[in-house]
């Protein structure tokens, strides 16, 4: 800042600048740039940390970080009053991410990823459960088009950059623009720009949930074909694959008589879990601000489970049930419990 | 509970003669017979108890319409063992009693019954009647509050705990909370963070929820870290 200011301080006010301005008759314009210094100086002072991102181009620079980038470390995982924490490693050739996830607290588990297939072993019970997320793959191509609503539901700010984990980091702050979601900061490594904390934030900015690496080794040596063994080794395991059957809201006869603002339908279907009969499966609805996601379960109504309409909250995440005429809806989300009851309320039946 | 009698009985005491001054036998024994059937008017009760106090053949014909009343409910005749007209001074007293609680409730009102009403009076059908009413009315209360606050608890009713708990700092860990420990799905379980209330079909539909439906640009960055960390799936 001292730099940025020296240079036109000298100009100005040196006696031969002021001769030189006085014997040309220039002195209106010495006076301005006398005055737009003194007064950018302020402004300099305080948009020095911003990059001038985008929100959109945050979020980019956050994917991008994790798809190039091979990482180890722990992460903690706070949620109200509950803490978590795992062993991360991470890997990418290019085409292929891998990561492997080992839980440190609670049961032990390890998760391995390649791209959207996961698959989790439980070693106590020797069952391992293998998934496609669909999410996984969705963004950031997401971001690149016109159905990006974030920028319209969320602004943008930085301020000056914090160490976490060792590690020198931006501080992104993603505020919301209405009360029907919460807002977020993400501590963003300087250099790489991957995410190594970030928060959610309620009303008056209360952290109700967070996630951060408290260790952190960049450029780690991961090696994908050690992962990619982890997790073939199925041997001894007992393997379960949930069936995921896709529909849509409109062919299982649910509509939303009026729209939540910024959310937009995502996905529906049917999952069968083993030992229910088809049929009593809960149809889950999933619907995304781009950031926030909510999903509307909608099952059967049993008068012997659902007892009360209640509401519930862990960390960020809220769910709030409701019946729905022979049904039974249970709409969850990390989104304020007034956002669950706007979609609760919505929610109709259209046969 | 006094407005439930009113409106219990009001109706149909518009249907009884008023002021009746003078009881021949018959109009004694529909009067009695009302007053087992619970249809029988204030003005009219306060002159039949009137007459069993002073008349001793009123008392008698009560006790017959008593035995006959318990045969024909099917059981063995019980009679009171109490005299009648020391069971006369006890309701009177009790009805005193339940003026005076009516008309100040806040007062606490103690009389010395000659008599132990309540207990002695077990067998009577009256007594049965009218605590058949007071469970009926406090039962009607009580389903009045819990239907009245069910559609709340979905509502604002809700709110006000879920609120309270989002303002408190300290946040809430899972399952944790705004159902009460009664539910048939709610179970208390001992966790690394110490006893927790689960519900194992919400933490089910969170897993499902974390599973399929985090479709969010943070997702890839730092969710799936974080679930896979910090997974609520019961059955993993």
């Amino acid at each position: 800042m001292s730099l940025a200011l020296s240079s036109p301080n000298m100009s100005v006010f040196s006696p031969a600048g002021a001769a030189l301005a006085v014997r040309r008759s220039r002195w209106p314009v010495a006076l301005l740039m006398a005055l737009s210094a003194v007064l950018s100086a302020p402004v300099q002072a305080q948009s020095q940390p911003n990059s001038g991102r985008s929100i959109t181009e945050w979020l980019t620079r956050m994917h991008e970080a994790s798809r190039q980038r091979a990482y180890m470390g722990t992460l903690v995982v706070s949620a109200g009053s509950a803490m978590s924490s795992s062993r991360i490693w991470h890997v990418c050739d290019g085409t292929q991410q891998m990561e492997r996830v080992e839980t440190l607290t609670g049961a032990p588990r390890t998760t391995v990823r390649r791209n959207n297939e996961v698959i989790t072993f439980v070693p106590e019970s020797k069952t391992a459960w293998v998934e496609k997320r669909e999410s996984l793959g969705l963004f950031p191509e997401l971001l690149r088009t016109p159905s990006n609503q974030i920028p319209e539901f969320y602004g943008v700010r930085e301020s000056a950059a914090e160490r976490v984990a060792g590690h020198l980091a931006d501080v992104v702050e993603i505020t919301p623009k209405d009360a029907l979601r919460f807002g977020y900061r993400i501590w963003s490594e300087k250099k790489t720009g991957l995410v190594v904390k970030m928060q959610t934030l309620g009303e008056q900015g209360a952290v109700l949930e967070q996630v951060a690496y408290t260790e952190l080794q960049l450029d780690a040596p991961v090696r994908m074909d050690k992962l990619k063994q982890l997790m073939n080794d199925t041997k001894g395991y007992e393997l379960h694959k949930p069936v995921l059957r896709k529909t849509t809201a409109d062919a299982e006869g649910w509509r939303l008589k009026e729209t939540v603002p910024g959310f937009l339908p995502m996905s529906c279907h049917t999952r069968d879990p083993e030992g229910v009969p088809a049929g009593g499966a809960p149809m889950q609805w999933v619907f995304s601000d781009g950031l926030a996601s909510v999903s509307l379960f909608v099952e059967p109504f049993d008068p012997a489970r659902h007892t009360q309409e209640k509401s519930a909250v862990m960390g960020a995440t809220h769910s709030v049930t409701r019946r729905v005429g022979s049904h039974w809806l249970t709409a969850m989300g990390e989104v304020p419990a007034a956002t669950l009851r706007r979609f609760a309320l919505a929610l109709e039946r259209t046969r | 509970m006094n407005a439930a009698h009113d409106n219990h009985f009001q109706p149909v005491a518009a249907q009884q003669p008023a002021g009746l001054d003078r009881h021949g036998m018959d109009e004694l024994g529909s009067d009695l017979s009302a007053l087992v059937d619970g249809e029988l008017d204030a003005q009219a009760l306060d002159a039949l108890l009137q007459s069993l106090a002073e008349d001793e053949d009123v008392r008698a014909t009560c006790m017959g319409y008593q035995v006959i009343g318990e045969v024909l409910r099917g059981g063995a005749p019980q009679p009171s063992t109490l005299p009648p007209h020391a069971f006369v001074a006890g309701v009177r007293s009790r009805l005193q009693a339940d003026r005076v609680s009516s008309v100040s409730p806040s007062v606490s009102v103690s009389i010395d019954l000659p008599v132990r009403a309540p207990a002695a009076n077990d067998a009577v059908f009256r007594w049965k009647m009218v605590a058949g009413v007071a469970s009926l009315a406090a039962i009607m209360a009580v389903s009045w509050s819990v239907i009245g606050g069910a559609p709340a608890s979905s509502g604002g009713g809700a709110a006000g705990p879920q609120m309270a708990l989002l303002q408190s700092p300290a946040g809430v860990s899972l399952a944790n909370v705004v159902q009460p420990a009664d539910q048939p799905t709610a179970l208390v379980v001992n966790t690394a963070q110490g006893p927790v209330l689960r519900d194992a079909r919400l933490e089910q539909l969170l897993a499902e929820h974390r599973q399929y439906g985090g479709m969010s640009a943070l997702q890839m960055p730092a969710g799936f870290l974080r679930d896979a960390t910090h997974t609520a799936d019961p059955q993993r």
